[in-house]
Protein backbone atom coordinates (compact mmCIF):
# COMPACT_ATOMS: atom_id res chain seq x y z
CA UNK A 1 0.00 0.00 0.00
CA UNK A 2 2.90 2.36 0.67
CA UNK A 3 4.04 1.97 -2.93
CA UNK A 4 0.57 2.86 -4.21
CA UNK A 5 0.30 5.86 -1.90
CA UNK A 6 3.57 7.27 -3.25
CA UNK A 7 2.28 7.32 -6.81
CA UNK A 8 -0.95 9.15 -6.14
CA UNK A 9 -2.16 11.87 -3.86
CA UNK A 10 -5.63 10.41 -3.37
CA UNK A 11 -6.43 7.61 -0.97
CA UNK A 12 -9.14 6.20 -3.26
CA UNK A 13 -6.77 6.02 -6.22
CA UNK A 14 -4.14 4.31 -4.10
CA UNK A 15 -6.70 1.71 -2.99
CA UNK A 16 -7.77 1.15 -6.57
CA UNK A 17 -4.17 0.65 -7.68
CA UNK A 18 -3.61 -1.71 -4.76
CA UNK A 19 -6.66 -3.85 -5.55
CA UNK A 20 -5.94 -3.95 -9.26
CA UNK A 21 -2.38 -5.00 -8.54
CA UNK A 22 -3.42 -7.88 -6.36
CA UNK A 23 -6.02 -8.99 -8.87
CA UNK A 24 -3.21 -9.24 -11.43
CA UNK A 25 -1.06 -11.07 -8.93
CA UNK A 26 -3.79 -13.65 -8.21
CA UNK A 27 -4.40 -14.15 -11.90
CA UNK A 28 -0.77 -14.51 -12.86
CA UNK A 29 0.67 -16.17 -9.80
CA UNK A 30 0.98 -19.51 -11.57
CA UNK A 31 3.33 -17.81 -14.05
CA UNK A 32 5.70 -16.63 -11.34
CA UNK A 33 9.14 -18.21 -11.41
CA UNK A 34 11.73 -17.04 -8.90
CA UNK A 35 14.83 -15.67 -10.57
CA UNK A 36 16.95 -15.95 -7.44
CA UNK A 37 17.58 -18.57 -4.82
CA UNK A 38 15.85 -16.38 -2.24
CA UNK A 39 12.30 -17.08 -3.34
CA UNK A 40 10.67 -14.81 -0.79
CA UNK A 41 12.55 -11.69 -1.83
CA UNK A 42 12.19 -12.65 -5.46
CA UNK A 43 8.43 -12.88 -4.94
CA UNK A 44 8.40 -9.52 -3.11
CA UNK A 45 10.24 -7.92 -5.99
CA UNK A 46 7.75 -9.39 -8.45
CA UNK A 47 4.83 -7.99 -6.48
CA UNK A 48 6.57 -4.63 -6.21
CA UNK A 49 7.03 -4.37 -9.97
CA UNK A 50 3.42 -5.28 -10.66
CA UNK A 51 2.31 -2.52 -8.28
CA UNK A 52 4.57 0.05 -9.88
CA UNK A 53 3.40 -0.76 -13.39
CA UNK A 54 -0.20 -0.76 -12.29
CA UNK A 55 0.33 2.64 -10.68
CA UNK A 56 1.83 3.99 -13.88
CA UNK A 57 -1.06 2.60 -15.93
CA UNK A 58 -3.50 4.16 -13.55
CA UNK A 59 -1.80 7.52 -13.74
CA UNK A 60 -1.79 7.33 -17.51
CA UNK A 61 -5.51 6.59 -17.59
CA UNK A 62 -6.66 9.13 -15.05
CA UNK A 63 -4.15 11.94 -15.33
CA UNK A 64 -5.24 14.82 -17.48
CA UNK A 65 -1.66 15.86 -18.02
CA UNK A 66 0.90 13.84 -19.90
CA UNK A 67 4.19 12.98 -18.33
CA UNK A 68 5.94 15.09 -20.88
CA UNK A 69 4.29 18.32 -19.88
CA UNK A 70 4.28 19.64 -16.37
CA UNK A 71 1.83 22.00 -14.74
CA UNK A 72 4.34 24.20 -13.10
CA UNK A 73 6.86 25.49 -15.50
CA UNK A 74 8.49 27.82 -13.06
CA UNK A 75 11.52 26.48 -11.30
CA UNK A 76 12.29 27.06 -7.70
CA UNK A 77 15.87 27.58 -6.75
CA UNK A 78 17.04 26.80 -3.24
CA UNK A 79 20.04 28.70 -1.93
CA UNK A 80 23.05 26.57 -1.08
CA UNK A 81 23.55 27.95 2.36
CA UNK A 82 20.06 27.04 3.52
CA UNK A 83 19.66 23.99 5.70
CA UNK A 84 18.43 20.81 4.10
CA UNK A 85 14.75 20.46 5.07
CA UNK A 86 14.94 16.67 4.66
CA UNK A 87 17.01 16.50 7.83
CA UNK A 88 14.26 17.94 9.93
CA UNK A 89 11.30 16.06 8.55
CA UNK A 90 10.01 12.66 9.58
CA UNK A 91 9.66 9.87 7.09
CA UNK A 92 5.92 10.21 6.95
CA UNK A 93 6.18 13.88 6.26
CA UNK A 94 8.63 13.26 3.43
CA UNK A 95 6.24 10.81 1.83
CA UNK A 96 3.37 13.24 2.25
CA UNK A 97 5.50 15.85 0.56
CA UNK A 98 6.21 13.48 -2.36
CA UNK A 99 2.46 13.01 -2.76
CA UNK A 100 2.05 16.76 -3.15
CA UNK A 101 4.22 16.82 -6.27
CA UNK A 102 2.70 17.09 -9.69
CA UNK A 103 1.91 13.72 -11.31
CA UNK A 104 4.73 13.79 -13.86
CA UNK A 105 7.40 14.80 -11.33
CA UNK A 106 6.06 12.45 -8.70
CA UNK A 107 6.16 9.46 -11.02
CA UNK A 108 9.68 10.12 -12.28
CA UNK A 109 11.00 10.78 -8.77
CA UNK A 110 9.47 7.56 -7.45
CA UNK A 111 10.74 5.52 -10.38
CA UNK A 112 14.27 6.91 -10.36
CA UNK A 113 15.14 7.57 -6.75
CA UNK A 114 13.04 5.10 -4.78
CA UNK A 115 12.37 2.24 -7.19
CA UNK A 116 15.73 2.28 -8.92
CA UNK A 117 14.81 2.60 -12.60
CA UNK A 118 17.21 4.39 -14.92
CA UNK A 119 16.16 7.11 -17.29
CA UNK A 120 16.00 4.83 -20.31
CA UNK A 121 13.62 2.47 -18.55
CA UNK A 122 11.56 5.39 -17.30
CA UNK A 123 11.36 6.84 -20.78
CA UNK A 124 10.23 3.48 -22.09
CA UNK A 125 7.60 3.04 -19.46
CA UNK A 126 6.16 6.54 -19.65
CA UNK A 127 6.55 6.89 -23.38
CA UNK A 128 8.70 10.00 -23.08
CA UNK A 129 12.21 10.94 -24.05
CA UNK A 130 15.22 10.46 -21.79
CA UNK A 131 15.71 14.21 -21.66
CA UNK A 132 12.16 14.75 -20.46
CA UNK A 133 12.69 12.18 -17.78
CA UNK A 134 15.81 13.93 -16.54
CA UNK A 135 14.10 17.28 -16.66
CA UNK A 136 11.14 16.04 -14.67
CA UNK A 137 13.45 14.54 -12.08
CA UNK A 138 15.25 17.82 -11.60
CA UNK A 139 11.96 19.64 -11.24
CA UNK A 140 10.72 17.02 -8.81
CA UNK A 141 13.69 17.52 -6.54
CA UNK A 142 13.31 21.27 -6.57
CA UNK A 143 9.61 21.09 -5.82
CA UNK A 144 10.14 18.62 -3.06
CA UNK A 145 12.72 20.81 -1.39
CA UNK A 146 10.37 23.79 -1.53
CA UNK A 147 7.46 21.82 -0.14
CA UNK A 148 9.55 20.47 2.66
CA UNK A 149 10.97 23.87 3.38
CA UNK A 150 7.51 25.39 3.54
CA UNK A 151 6.34 22.62 5.78
CA UNK A 152 9.34 23.11 8.00
CA UNK A 153 8.71 26.83 8.31
CA UNK A 154 5.11 26.14 9.30
CA UNK A 155 6.32 23.73 11.93
CA UNK A 156 8.80 26.22 13.32
CA UNK A 157 6.18 28.91 13.56
CA UNK A 158 3.84 26.49 15.31
CA UNK A 159 6.50 25.55 17.81
CA UNK A 160 7.39 29.13 18.45
CA UNK A 161 3.83 30.19 18.77
CA UNK B 1 21.82 21.42 -3.62
CA UNK B 2 20.36 17.95 -3.96
CA UNK B 3 22.82 15.15 -3.38
CA UNK B 4 23.06 11.42 -2.93
CA UNK B 5 22.30 11.73 0.77
CA UNK B 6 18.94 13.23 -0.04
CA UNK B 7 18.18 10.32 -2.35
CA UNK B 8 19.13 7.97 0.43
CA UNK B 9 16.81 9.75 2.84
CA UNK B 10 13.98 9.47 0.38
CA UNK B 11 14.60 5.75 0.04
CA UNK B 12 14.68 5.32 3.81
CA UNK B 13 11.46 7.25 4.13
CA UNK B 14 9.79 5.12 1.49
CA UNK B 15 11.07 1.91 3.08
CA UNK B 16 9.84 2.73 6.54
CA UNK B 17 6.54 4.27 5.52
CA UNK B 18 3.67 2.12 6.83
CA UNK B 19 0.24 3.49 6.03
CA UNK B 20 -2.57 2.86 8.54
CA UNK B 21 -4.72 -0.24 7.97
CA UNK B 22 -7.99 0.42 6.22
CA UNK B 23 -10.41 -2.27 7.38
CA UNK B 24 -12.90 -1.55 4.61
CA UNK B 25 -10.28 -2.02 1.93
CA UNK B 26 -10.91 -5.75 1.72
CA UNK B 27 -14.57 -5.28 0.73
CA UNK B 28 -13.70 -3.72 -2.61
CA UNK B 29 -11.01 -6.36 -3.17
CA UNK B 30 -13.54 -9.09 -2.49
CA UNK B 31 -15.91 -7.65 -5.07
CA UNK B 32 -13.16 -7.61 -7.64
CA UNK B 33 -12.23 -11.20 -6.88
CA UNK B 34 -15.84 -12.38 -7.08
CA UNK B 35 -16.17 -10.65 -10.43
CA UNK B 36 -12.93 -11.69 -12.09
CA UNK B 37 -11.90 -14.80 -10.21
CA UNK B 38 -15.09 -16.64 -9.23
CA UNK B 39 -14.50 -19.76 -7.17
CA UNK B 40 -14.87 -22.97 -9.08
CA UNK B 41 -16.94 -25.75 -7.62
CA UNK B 42 -14.99 -28.54 -6.16
CA UNK B 43 -15.59 -31.16 -8.77
CA UNK B 44 -13.56 -33.75 -6.95
CA UNK B 45 -16.12 -33.77 -4.17
CA UNK B 46 -18.90 -34.38 -6.71
CA UNK B 47 -17.03 -37.27 -8.29
CA UNK B 48 -16.44 -38.74 -4.87
CA UNK B 49 -20.12 -38.45 -4.05
CA UNK B 50 -21.31 -40.30 -7.17
CA UNK B 51 -20.43 -43.86 -6.02
CA UNK B 52 -21.85 -43.18 -2.59
CA UNK B 53 -25.11 -41.96 -4.08
CA UNK B 54 -25.19 -44.98 -6.39
CA UNK B 55 -24.82 -47.29 -3.40
CA UNK B 56 -27.66 -45.58 -1.56
CA UNK B 57 -29.89 -45.64 -4.65
CA UNK B 58 -29.10 -49.34 -5.22
CA UNK B 59 -30.04 -50.16 -1.64
CA UNK B 60 -33.29 -48.24 -1.94
CA UNK B 61 -34.17 -49.96 -5.22
CA UNK B 62 -33.39 -53.36 -3.71
CA UNK B 63 -35.66 -52.54 -0.83
CA UNK B 64 -38.41 -51.45 -3.19
CA UNK B 65 -38.19 -54.60 -5.26
CA UNK B 66 -38.12 -56.74 -2.16
CA UNK B 67 -41.29 -55.17 -0.91
CA UNK B 68 -42.83 -56.09 -4.26
CA UNK B 69 -41.67 -59.70 -3.89
CA UNK B 70 -43.06 -59.79 -0.38
CA UNK B 71 -46.42 -58.81 -1.73
CA UNK B 72 -46.22 -61.47 -4.42
CA UNK B 73 -45.49 -64.07 -1.78
CA UNK B 74 -48.59 -63.04 0.10
CA UNK B 75 -50.61 -63.38 -3.08
CA UNK B 76 -49.10 -66.80 -3.65
CA UNK B 77 -50.39 -67.83 -0.25
CA UNK B 78 -53.84 -67.57 -1.73
CA UNK B 79 -52.89 -70.04 -4.46
CA UNK B 80 -54.35 -73.37 -3.53
CA UNK B 81 -51.42 -75.22 -5.03
CA UNK B 82 -48.82 -73.65 -2.90
CA UNK B 83 -50.61 -71.66 -0.28
CA UNK B 84 -51.01 -71.88 3.42
CA UNK B 85 -52.03 -75.46 3.25
CA UNK B 86 -48.63 -76.62 2.16
CA UNK B 87 -46.92 -74.48 4.67
CA UNK B 88 -49.05 -75.20 7.66
CA UNK B 89 -49.76 -78.87 7.23
CA UNK B 90 -47.08 -81.30 8.07
CA UNK B 91 -49.00 -84.50 7.54
CA UNK B 92 -49.78 -83.88 3.92
CA UNK B 93 -50.18 -86.66 1.39
CA UNK B 94 -50.75 -86.02 -2.28
CA UNK B 95 -52.16 -88.85 -4.35
CA UNK B 96 -53.68 -89.13 -7.80
CA UNK B 97 -57.10 -90.60 -8.03
CA UNK B 98 -58.66 -92.41 -11.02
CA UNK B 99 -59.50 -89.25 -12.82
CA UNK B 100 -56.07 -87.81 -12.49
CA UNK B 101 -57.07 -85.37 -9.87
CA UNK B 102 -54.86 -84.59 -7.04
CA UNK B 103 -56.16 -85.62 -3.71
CA UNK B 104 -54.54 -84.04 -0.79
CA UNK B 105 -55.10 -85.82 2.47
CA UNK B 106 -54.78 -83.83 5.57
CA UNK B 107 -54.97 -84.87 9.16
CA UNK B 108 -55.42 -81.34 10.25
CA UNK B 109 -56.16 -78.72 7.78
CA UNK B 110 -57.69 -75.39 7.75
CA UNK B 111 -58.33 -75.03 4.06
CA UNK B 112 -59.66 -77.29 1.39
CA UNK B 113 -58.06 -76.99 -1.96
CA UNK B 114 -60.28 -76.20 -4.80
CA UNK B 115 -59.10 -75.33 -8.21
CA UNK B 116 -62.30 -73.58 -8.89
CA UNK B 117 -62.46 -71.24 -11.80
CA UNK B 118 -63.60 -68.39 -9.62
CA UNK B 119 -60.55 -68.59 -7.39
CA UNK B 120 -58.26 -68.87 -10.35
CA UNK B 121 -59.71 -65.72 -11.74
CA UNK B 122 -59.00 -63.99 -8.48
CA UNK B 123 -55.48 -65.24 -8.43
CA UNK B 124 -54.80 -64.20 -11.98
CA UNK B 125 -56.20 -60.80 -11.41
CA UNK B 126 -54.07 -60.37 -8.33
CA UNK B 127 -50.92 -61.44 -10.03
CA UNK B 128 -51.56 -59.33 -13.06
CA UNK B 129 -52.29 -56.12 -11.28
CA UNK B 130 -50.10 -56.64 -8.26
CA UNK B 131 -51.46 -53.72 -6.30
CA UNK B 132 -52.36 -54.13 -2.68
CA UNK B 133 -55.25 -51.70 -2.59
CA UNK B 134 -57.05 -53.19 -5.57
CA UNK B 135 -56.41 -56.67 -4.26
CA UNK B 136 -57.94 -55.87 -0.94
CA UNK B 137 -61.01 -54.43 -2.62
CA UNK B 138 -61.40 -57.51 -4.76
CA UNK B 139 -60.95 -59.77 -1.81
CA UNK B 140 -63.58 -57.91 0.06
CA UNK B 141 -65.93 -58.31 -2.86
CA UNK B 142 -65.24 -62.02 -3.02
CA UNK B 143 -65.95 -62.34 0.64
CA UNK B 144 -69.26 -60.66 0.16
CA UNK B 145 -70.10 -62.98 -2.73
CA UNK B 146 -69.16 -65.99 -0.70
CA UNK B 147 -71.41 -64.88 2.08
CA UNK B 148 -74.23 -64.39 -0.41
CA UNK B 149 -73.69 -67.84 -1.92
CA UNK B 150 -73.87 -69.39 1.47
CA UNK B 151 -77.17 -67.77 2.15
CA UNK B 152 -78.60 -68.54 -1.34
CA UNK B 153 -77.31 -72.13 -1.56
CA UNK B 154 -79.66 -74.54 -3.42
CA UNK B 155 -80.29 -78.08 -2.35
CA UNK B 156 -79.78 -79.74 -5.75
CA UNK B 157 -76.34 -81.21 -6.01
CA UNK B 158 -74.90 -82.68 -9.21
CA UNK B 159 -73.10 -85.94 -9.31
CA UNK B 160 -69.57 -85.77 -8.16
CA UNK B 161 -67.29 -88.52 -9.22
CA UNK B 162 -65.44 -89.64 -6.24
CA UNK B 163 -63.78 -92.75 -5.11
CA UNK B 164 -65.02 -92.30 -1.68
CA UNK B 165 -68.23 -94.07 -0.71
CA UNK B 166 -68.76 -91.80 2.12
CA UNK B 167 -68.79 -88.85 -0.14
CA UNK B 168 -71.32 -90.49 -2.49
CA UNK B 169 -73.49 -91.13 0.40
CA UNK B 170 -73.29 -87.62 1.48
CA UNK B 171 -74.41 -86.46 -1.95
CA UNK B 172 -77.86 -87.71 -1.25
CA UNK B 173 -78.39 -85.35 1.48
CA UNK B 174 -80.71 -82.71 0.31
CA UNK B 175 -81.21 -80.65 3.35
CA UNK B 176 -78.15 -78.64 3.84
CA UNK B 177 -77.10 -76.64 6.69
CA UNK B 178 -74.04 -74.58 6.96
CA UNK B 179 -71.34 -76.71 8.38
CA UNK B 180 -68.36 -75.39 10.12
CA UNK B 181 -64.89 -76.45 9.40
CA UNK B 182 -64.74 -78.98 12.14
CA UNK B 183 -67.83 -80.80 10.95
CA UNK B 184 -66.48 -80.95 7.45
CA UNK B 185 -63.13 -82.30 8.40
CA UNK B 186 -64.65 -84.73 10.83
CA UNK B 187 -66.86 -86.16 8.09
CA UNK B 188 -64.02 -86.48 5.64
CA UNK B 189 -61.16 -87.43 7.73
CA UNK B 190 -58.93 -89.21 5.30
CA UNK B 191 -59.45 -87.62 1.98
CA UNK B 192 -60.42 -84.31 0.61
CA UNK B 193 -60.98 -84.28 -3.07
CA UNK B 194 -59.83 -81.44 -5.19
CA UNK B 195 -61.95 -80.87 -8.25
CA UNK B 196 -60.49 -80.17 -11.63
CA UNK B 197 -61.47 -77.59 -14.16
CA UNK B 198 -61.34 -80.21 -16.90
CA UNK B 199 -64.09 -82.26 -15.40
CA UNK B 200 -67.18 -80.19 -15.58
CA UNK B 201 -69.11 -82.61 -13.47
CA UNK B 202 -67.01 -81.56 -10.61
CA UNK B 203 -68.27 -78.05 -10.50
CA UNK B 204 -66.58 -76.37 -7.64
CA UNK B 205 -69.34 -74.10 -6.65
CA UNK B 206 -71.98 -76.81 -6.55
CA UNK B 207 -70.89 -79.57 -4.32
CA UNK B 208 -72.45 -81.06 -1.34
CA UNK B 209 -73.85 -78.33 0.73
CA UNK B 210 -71.66 -78.89 3.66
CA UNK B 211 -68.58 -79.13 1.51
CA UNK B 212 -69.51 -76.12 -0.46
CA UNK B 213 -70.34 -74.17 2.57
CA UNK B 214 -67.23 -75.26 4.32
CA UNK B 215 -65.20 -74.49 1.26
CA UNK B 216 -66.66 -71.08 0.86
CA UNK B 217 -66.31 -70.29 4.47
CA UNK B 218 -62.77 -71.50 4.55
CA UNK B 219 -61.88 -69.70 1.36
CA UNK B 220 -63.29 -66.45 2.57
CA UNK B 221 -61.46 -66.87 5.82
CA UNK B 222 -58.26 -67.65 3.99
CA UNK B 223 -58.70 -64.66 1.77
CA UNK B 224 -59.31 -62.51 4.78
CA UNK B 225 -56.38 -64.00 6.58
CA UNK B 226 -54.22 -63.42 3.55
CA UNK B 227 -55.26 -59.82 3.42
CA UNK B 228 -54.62 -59.37 7.09
CA UNK B 229 -51.25 -60.99 6.80
CA UNK B 230 -50.29 -58.65 3.99
CA UNK B 231 -51.45 -55.73 6.03
CA UNK B 232 -49.60 -56.63 9.18
CA UNK B 233 -46.40 -57.52 7.35
CA UNK B 234 -46.14 -54.24 5.46
CA UNK B 235 -47.03 -52.09 8.46
CA UNK B 236 -44.66 -53.94 10.74
CA UNK B 237 -41.75 -53.67 8.35
CA UNK B 238 -41.44 -49.89 8.53
CA UNK B 239 -42.24 -49.55 12.20
CA UNK B 240 -39.73 -52.23 13.10
CA UNK B 241 -36.99 -50.80 10.97
CA UNK B 242 -37.27 -47.10 11.65
CA UNK B 243 -35.86 -45.58 14.80
CA UNK B 244 -35.15 -42.18 16.30
CA UNK B 245 -32.35 -41.56 18.71
CA UNK B 246 -31.10 -38.88 21.03
CA UNK B 247 -27.36 -38.70 21.47
CA UNK B 248 -24.77 -36.99 23.58
CA UNK B 249 -21.09 -37.51 24.10
CA UNK B 250 -17.68 -35.93 24.45
CA UNK B 251 -15.49 -35.07 21.51
CA UNK B 252 -12.20 -33.38 20.85
CA UNK B 253 -11.06 -31.51 17.74
CA UNK B 254 -7.48 -31.02 16.67
CA UNK B 255 -5.39 -29.64 13.84
CA UNK B 256 -2.03 -31.22 13.20
CA UNK B 257 -0.26 -31.86 16.48
CA UNK B 258 -2.07 -29.21 18.48
CA UNK B 259 -4.87 -30.57 20.65
CA UNK B 260 -8.11 -28.77 21.27
CA UNK B 261 -10.55 -28.78 24.11
CA UNK B 262 -12.96 -31.55 24.94
CA UNK B 263 -16.54 -30.51 24.28
CA UNK B 264 -19.94 -32.17 24.50
CA UNK B 265 -21.86 -32.89 21.31
CA UNK B 266 -25.64 -33.27 21.27
CA UNK B 267 -27.81 -34.56 18.52
CA UNK B 268 -30.85 -36.22 17.08
CA UNK B 269 -30.41 -39.31 14.91
CA UNK B 270 -32.75 -41.05 12.46
CA UNK B 271 -32.03 -44.62 11.47
CA UNK B 272 -33.54 -47.17 9.13
CA UNK B 273 -32.66 -50.83 9.07
CA UNK B 274 -32.75 -51.96 5.47
CA UNK B 275 -31.89 -55.59 6.09
CA UNK B 276 -30.56 -57.51 9.02
CA UNK B 277 -27.03 -56.62 8.05
CA UNK B 278 -27.37 -53.13 6.61
CA UNK B 279 -28.90 -49.87 7.62
CA UNK B 280 -28.60 -46.16 7.05
CA UNK B 281 -28.68 -43.32 9.48
CA UNK B 282 -28.61 -39.57 9.45
CA UNK B 283 -29.36 -36.79 11.90
CA UNK B 284 -28.48 -33.37 13.14
CA UNK B 285 -25.71 -32.90 15.67
CA UNK B 286 -24.71 -29.69 17.36
CA UNK B 287 -21.06 -29.62 18.19
CA UNK B 288 -18.48 -27.14 19.35
CA UNK B 289 -15.03 -27.28 17.81
CA UNK B 290 -12.32 -25.66 19.92
CA UNK B 291 -8.86 -26.03 18.46
CA UNK B 292 -5.50 -24.36 17.92
CA UNK B 293 -3.63 -24.01 14.64
CA UNK B 294 -0.26 -22.79 13.51
CA UNK B 295 0.04 -20.21 10.70
CA UNK B 296 1.15 -23.03 8.40
CA UNK B 297 -2.12 -24.87 9.00
CA UNK B 298 -4.28 -21.80 8.65
CA UNK B 299 -5.08 -20.25 5.32
CA UNK B 300 -5.07 -16.45 5.22
CA UNK B 301 -6.09 -14.70 2.03
CA UNK B 302 -3.15 -12.60 0.93
CA UNK B 303 -0.81 -14.46 3.22
CA UNK B 304 -0.42 -14.25 6.98
CA UNK B 305 1.73 -11.77 8.85
CA UNK B 306 5.27 -12.76 9.68
CA UNK B 307 4.56 -12.12 13.34
CA UNK B 308 1.50 -14.37 13.56
CA UNK B 309 2.29 -17.08 16.05
CA UNK B 310 -0.90 -19.03 16.66
CA UNK B 311 -4.60 -19.08 15.89
CA UNK B 312 -7.24 -20.27 18.35
CA UNK B 313 -10.55 -21.32 16.84
CA UNK B 314 -13.91 -21.67 18.60
CA UNK B 315 -16.65 -22.76 16.22
CA UNK B 316 -20.29 -23.74 16.62
CA UNK B 317 -21.01 -26.34 13.99
CA UNK B 318 -24.09 -28.22 12.83
CA UNK B 319 -22.99 -31.67 11.72
CA UNK B 320 -25.31 -33.59 9.36
CA UNK B 321 -24.03 -37.09 8.66
CA UNK B 322 -25.25 -39.65 6.15
CA UNK B 323 -23.93 -43.08 7.03
CA UNK B 324 -24.18 -46.65 5.96
CA UNK B 325 -24.25 -49.13 8.84
CA UNK B 326 -23.12 -52.74 8.75
CA UNK B 327 -24.31 -55.02 11.56
CA UNK B 328 -22.59 -58.20 12.62
CA UNK B 329 -22.34 -60.60 15.50
CA UNK B 330 -26.06 -60.23 16.10
CA UNK B 331 -27.44 -61.87 19.20
CA UNK B 332 -30.83 -61.82 20.83
CA UNK B 333 -30.35 -58.66 22.80
CA UNK B 334 -27.20 -57.08 21.46
CA UNK B 335 -25.14 -56.60 18.32
CA UNK B 336 -22.05 -54.89 16.99
CA UNK B 337 -21.90 -52.52 14.07
CA UNK B 338 -19.55 -50.46 11.93
CA UNK B 339 -20.50 -47.31 10.11
CA UNK B 340 -19.03 -45.10 7.41
CA UNK B 341 -20.28 -42.07 5.57
CA UNK B 342 -19.97 -38.41 4.85
CA UNK B 343 -20.86 -35.44 7.00
CA UNK B 344 -21.77 -31.90 6.09
CA UNK B 345 -20.53 -29.09 8.34
CA UNK B 346 -22.56 -25.90 8.60
CA UNK B 347 -20.44 -23.34 10.41
CA UNK B 348 -22.90 -21.26 12.39
CA UNK B 349 -20.39 -19.17 14.31
CA UNK B 350 -16.63 -19.01 13.95
CA UNK B 351 -14.55 -17.06 16.40
CA UNK B 352 -10.80 -16.80 15.84
CA UNK B 353 -8.12 -15.25 18.04
CA UNK B 354 -4.93 -14.38 16.21
CA UNK B 355 -1.86 -14.19 18.47
CA UNK B 356 0.98 -12.00 17.20
CA UNK B 357 4.48 -11.83 18.66
CA UNK B 358 6.72 -8.88 17.80
CA UNK B 359 10.53 -9.04 17.72
CA UNK B 360 10.77 -6.86 20.81
CA UNK B 361 8.89 -9.47 22.84
CA UNK B 362 5.57 -7.67 22.74
CA UNK B 363 2.47 -9.58 21.79
CA UNK B 364 -1.07 -8.72 20.91
CA UNK B 365 -4.28 -10.51 19.96
CA UNK B 366 -6.68 -9.82 17.18
CA UNK B 367 -10.18 -11.33 17.05
CA UNK B 368 -12.41 -12.21 14.13
CA UNK B 369 -15.96 -13.54 14.37
CA UNK B 370 -17.88 -14.87 11.40
CA UNK B 371 -21.51 -15.95 11.29
CA UNK B 372 -23.18 -18.43 8.89
CA UNK B 373 -20.59 -18.08 6.21
CA UNK B 374 -18.82 -21.34 5.61
CA UNK B 375 -20.71 -24.47 4.60
CA UNK B 376 -18.99 -27.72 3.74
CA UNK B 377 -21.34 -30.24 2.17
CA UNK B 378 -20.28 -33.90 2.38
CA UNK B 379 -16.76 -32.78 3.09
CA UNK B 380 -15.98 -34.80 6.18
CA UNK B 381 -15.46 -38.54 6.24
CA UNK B 382 -16.81 -40.13 9.36
CA UNK B 383 -15.99 -43.61 10.55
CA UNK B 384 -17.35 -45.29 13.60
CA UNK B 385 -18.05 -48.60 15.23
CA UNK B 386 -20.23 -49.47 18.15
CA UNK B 387 -22.34 -51.69 20.28
CA UNK B 388 -26.15 -51.88 20.35
CA UNK B 389 -27.97 -53.23 23.35
CA UNK B 390 -31.71 -53.86 23.00
CA UNK B 391 -33.54 -53.02 26.17
CA UNK B 392 -36.81 -54.28 24.71
CA UNK B 393 -38.61 -54.22 21.38
CA UNK B 394 -38.87 -50.47 21.46
CA UNK B 395 -35.74 -49.15 23.11
CA UNK B 396 -32.10 -49.74 22.51
CA UNK B 397 -28.93 -48.15 23.70
CA UNK B 398 -25.75 -47.58 21.69
CA UNK B 399 -22.20 -46.60 22.43
CA UNK B 400 -20.43 -45.39 19.32
CA UNK B 401 -16.85 -44.16 19.21
CA UNK B 402 -16.15 -42.19 16.03
CA UNK B 403 -13.54 -40.35 14.04
CA UNK B 404 -14.18 -37.52 11.59
CA UNK B 405 -11.54 -36.75 8.98
CA UNK B 406 -11.83 -33.72 6.70
CA UNK B 407 -11.70 -34.15 2.94
CA UNK B 408 -11.29 -30.40 2.43
CA UNK B 409 -10.34 -27.45 4.57
CA UNK B 410 -12.88 -26.48 7.23
CA UNK B 411 -13.90 -23.01 8.27
CA UNK B 412 -12.49 -19.62 7.44
CA UNK B 413 -8.92 -20.79 7.76
CA UNK B 414 -9.58 -23.97 5.76
CA UNK B 415 -7.87 -26.04 8.42
CA UNK B 416 -7.67 -29.82 8.39
CA UNK B 417 -9.89 -30.24 11.39
CA UNK B 418 -9.99 -33.76 12.80
CA UNK B 419 -12.49 -34.82 15.43
CA UNK B 420 -12.69 -37.86 17.61
CA UNK B 421 -15.11 -38.79 20.33
CA UNK B 422 -17.80 -41.14 21.50
CA UNK B 423 -21.56 -40.88 21.26
CA UNK B 424 -24.09 -42.48 23.59
CA UNK B 425 -27.43 -42.90 21.86
CA UNK B 426 -30.82 -43.91 23.18
CA UNK B 427 -32.96 -45.16 20.30
CA UNK B 428 -36.68 -45.76 20.13
CA UNK B 429 -38.98 -47.21 17.48
CA UNK B 430 -41.78 -44.69 17.68
CA UNK B 431 -44.26 -46.36 15.34
CA UNK B 432 -43.95 -49.89 16.68
CA UNK B 433 -47.13 -51.01 18.42
CA UNK B 434 -46.63 -52.95 21.57
CA UNK B 435 -47.94 -56.52 21.49
CA UNK B 436 -50.80 -57.22 23.84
Amino acid sequence: MSICLRYTNRQEDALEIYNDSFLKIFKEIHHFKPLYADELNSFKGWIRKIMIYTAIDHSRKNSKHSFAADMETSLVYIKDNEEDPLDKMSHDEIIQAIRQLTPACRTVLNLYIIDGFNHEEIANQLDISVGTSKSNLFKARQQLQQILKNNNKIQITKNVG
Amino acid sequence: MWDEEDDKKLREAAGSFQPPLDENAWDSMEKLLDEFLPQETDRKRIFFMIPFVLVVVTILLTLWFKSGDLFKNNIASLNPERGNVEKTNNNRRITNNKNGEKEIAQSKGNVTIDRGSSLKKEKNSFLLKNEKIETRLRLKKENKKADKNISNQQTAIPKIKTGNNKREESENITDSKPANNQDFHFANKDKIKASSDADTSLRPNVMKDSNTIAFKTDTSKTIKAGVQKTKTKSSNSFSERFNIGVSAGPGISFVGNLNGKITVDLGLALGYRITKQFGVHTGVFISKKIYAATPNDYYSPGGSSYYLAKIDGDCNVIDIPLNLDIYFSQKRNHEWFASAGLSSYLMKKESYNYFYKLPGGESYVKNQTIFNQNKHYFSVLNLSAGYNYFLNNHFSFSAQPYVELPLTGVGEGKVRLNTAGILFIVKVKPFLKSKK
